[in-house]
């Protein structure tokens, strides 16, 4: 698999206006949270931490090809 | 994404919450305590709220109520049984949302056990909130 798999939950899917898609990436999460807020500057201005392969992670962990990465917006379960 | 067993399509119904008693343990619990969580017709500026729709991180609330339930029955000694159900999807108003059923030998710490447990999803369970209104606008809750 060449690609990661993002997943945007929450407010995230509609600012981004989609819950998926896959890109073509290797790096840390910091240099992908770069990369998306070129491609969706309005989450620059959100609150989220990331999950990768269903882990809470943070931005000095590294993404290779076929991970699944989730942005989290604060959970408001109940 | 695999679907979680936690996660339910809709509102939870009483016969879902009579299921859990039914299968509870009947010879050692004395003290059962259930949390239902339901929706409120908040009033938001001139809107009144009429459902919520909840999404959720299927995979990520299977292991997030697993580490909550193995943490309480580690914390308390008298504890049992704890079932948690979250719903996925439009819950409307008046309806409930959330069922959390814990099993003690005695009150004490089924009191405890729940009041911790209900705090534990609030921060823990990958479960968001859109809250919808009477003029069919919506909102993602921030908190």
């Amino acid at each position: 698999m060449e690609t990661i798999n993002i997943i945007y939950f929450g407010v995230l899917s509609e600012i981004c206006a989609k819950s998926t898609e896959e890109l073509d990436f290797t790096g840390t999460l910091d240099e992908l949270q770069n990369l998306l807020i070129q491609k969706y500057p309005d989450l620059a201005s959100q609150h989220f931490q990331y999950s990768l392969n269903q882990e809470i992670s943070s931005l000095s962990d590294s993404v290779k090809p076929g991970d699944e990465v989730a942005l989290l917006p604060p959970f408001t379960g109940g | 994404m695999e679907a979680s067993e936690y996660l339910i399509q809709g509102p939870l119904s009483s016969a879902f919450i009579s299921g859990i008693l039914d299968k509870a343990d009947k010879k050692q619990v004395g003290a059962h305590a259930f949390f239902l969580g339901k929706i409120r017709a908040d009033k938001v500026s001139d809107k009144r709220v009429v459902g919520i729709e909840y999404s959720a991180y299927d995979n990520l609330v299977t292991k997030a109520v697993q580490i909550i339930t193995s943490s309480l029955l580690r914390k308390y000694d008298d504890l049992t049984d704890v079932q948690i159900y979250h719903s996925k999807g439009l819950v409307k108003v008046g309806e409930i949302s959330l069922i959390v059923s814990v099993s003690c030998g005695h009150r004490k710490q089924a009191f405890a056990a729940m009041e911790d447990c209900v705090e534990q999803i609030k921060a823990n369970l990958p479960v968001w909130k859109k809250e919808l209104y009477d003029d069919q606008s919506h909102k993602w809750l921030e908190k």
